[in-house]
């Protein structure tokens, strides 16, 4: 038997976020979507928040909601400057964070969403 | 005088556990990780190399227990004598609050081995007037508190001191929740659904049943991983644990991983070394799952794999935890920071050896 115990600081995590829009209508597509990612960490960190690797594992344009990864290092900062975008383009947005988690696997389900089936 | 402003950029903590045993050795904790494990909300099952469900898997799938959900129950309903005698000592009986927060409400769980926890704000500690500790994940506030009476004790019935200072707290306080509950009873003499017409008369009761869904994936590509090494190979052989673990949250979560979209949108990609698998199948089933459950489920994937017919190289079983349980395992202290995730995957493999994945947040105690 052997065991492995990793504590502390996790190399990625991963957040489940949401765009919303004040205008209902509109949408934009997984370029645009980094776009706004990006403009947030300039806007709140400069050139270097800009350049942070950020991955978007999984982006769906319907409900503009997304799966980011980003390193342990710099979660934080993302989270913050997600949470202080207003504005996009001139347009009125905000980013709603639903799941962050250090593990990629715990974002399949949450229980807080979980709806309870009966049988027909 | 200068104002310097000091931002913890530092993130959660978190814990992963991995362990590489075998099913068959005596020493194996494998039987014991999912009994403890008490409140689950999800269990799915990944199998490559299988374009269906094995059917003796799927019947263990259908097998799964039906819950129910009672509303509005006063806790002085859950110390009452023939509701302990009845229930509590005569089977395996997990109750939790249902849509409870644990770091913004109070919430409550009753275990099978017959405690009953209670993790509670300061204000209602301090009018419960019972013995309690704080919280182990915010000592210095003592913003919580956490007290467990002891269901079972032989001189835990009505009359007794204990016993009346309980339920005298429970009245003063009027505590009460709506809960999940899932009874399993002793031998074969009393029907699962007894319990429900203990309540019927004086709760609204709702029989809710798991719901399953199952996803296929075509030419998915695999991560090559060697049952007895958990670290990476040394000349690029096989991936490591960690790498494998997260590929399978990525094809949990619907991420398609066979080849990174563009640099800009992301880098992430299936690890080096892979395998091309012409099918494989995801299962899961979704509601208050008992570990009894899962245990019959792991051994029926097991046998499955044992099978020389099974041309699967290994099966993956995760159970998700509920974020909100005041316990993760056996009778661990479990709370929300950022997340709550206490969650397990097994990666089973042919030759019976298995690796244990145990994923914990910031406020959990290491499984």
């Amino acid at each position: 038997m052997k065991r492995i115990v990793s504590k502390g600081d996790a190399p990625y995590y991963y957040l489940k976020v949401l765009l919303e829009f004040e205008d209902k209508t509109m949408t934009v597509d997984v370029l645009t979507f980094r776009t706004v990612i990006m403009k947030a960490m300039m806007s709140m960190y400069g050139e270097i928040g800009a350049a942070v690797p950020i991955d978007i594992l999984k982006y769906d344009v319907e409900t503009m909601s997304a799966i980011l990864r980003v390193a342990g290092s710099n979660m934080v900062k993302l989270w913050g400057a997600l949470t202080m975008l207003s504005y996009y383009d001139e347009k009125p947005c905000a980013f709603r964070v639903e799941q962050v988690s250090p593990f990629l696997m715990a974002l399949a389900a949450s229980s807080r969403q979980l709806l309870l089936h009966t049988k027909e | 005088m200068s104002l310097t402003l000091k931002i913890d950029v530092r993130p959660p903590r978190s814990k992963l556990v991995i362990e590489k045993s075998s099913f068959d050795d005596d020493k194996s904790r494998h039987r014991k990780n999912v009994e403890e494990h008490h409140f689950n909300h999800m269990v799915e099952l990944f199998i490559p190399g299988c374009a269906e469900l094995p059917p003796s898997v799927q019947a263990e799938f259908d097998r799964c227990d039906d819950y129910y959900l009672i509303k509005n129950v006063p806790l002085t309903e859950l110390i009452n004598k023939d509701f302990i005698e009845n229930f509590v000592k005569k089977g395996s009986l997990y109750m939790l609050s249902h849509n409870t927060h644990i770091d913004k409400h109070n919430a409550y769980a009753v275990l099978p081995t017959g405690q009953l926890i209670l993790s509670v704000h300061k204000d209602t500690y301090e009018e419960l007037g019972l013995v309690g500790q704080p919280s182990q994940f915010n000592r210095k506030v003592k913003r919580k508190f956490v007290v467990e009476v002891d269901l079972t004790q032989d001189i835990f019935v009505p009359g007794k001191k204990n016993y009346e200072r309980v339920k005298q707290g429970f009245q003063r306080t009027k505590l009460k929740a709506d809960f999940l509950l899932s009874w399993k009873p002793e031998g074969t003499r009393q029907l699962a659904g007894s319990i429900l017409s203990h309540f019927q008369g004086s709760y609204e009761c709702e029989r809710h049943s798991q719901a399953q869904q199952t996803s296929r994936h075509t030419d998915l590509l695999l991560p090559v991983v060697h049952s007895t090494e958990l670290e990476e190979g040394e000349d690029g052989q096989w991936c490591s644990a960690r790498e494998w673990y997260e590929w399978l949250g990525a094809v949990s979560c619907g991420i398609s991983c066979n080849e990174a979209p563009e640099h800009y949108i992301s880098r992430y990609s299936c690890p080096d070394p892979n395998e091309l698998t012409a099918a494989a199948v995801r299962h899961s089933t979704t509601g208050f799952i008992a570990p009894g459950n899962v245990c019959t489920l792991q051994e029926a994937v097991r046998s499955y794999m044992r099978d020389n017919k099974s041309t699967c190289p290994w099966a993956a079983l995760t159970a998700h935890g509920f974020v909100d349980s005041p316990v993760s395992w056996a009778r661990r202290e479990h709370g929300f920071h950022h997340g709550g995730e206490n969650l397990y995957t097994f990666l089973i493999f042919r030759d019976s050896n298995y690796w244990l994945f145990q994923a914990v947040g910031t406020n959990d105690i290491c499984p």
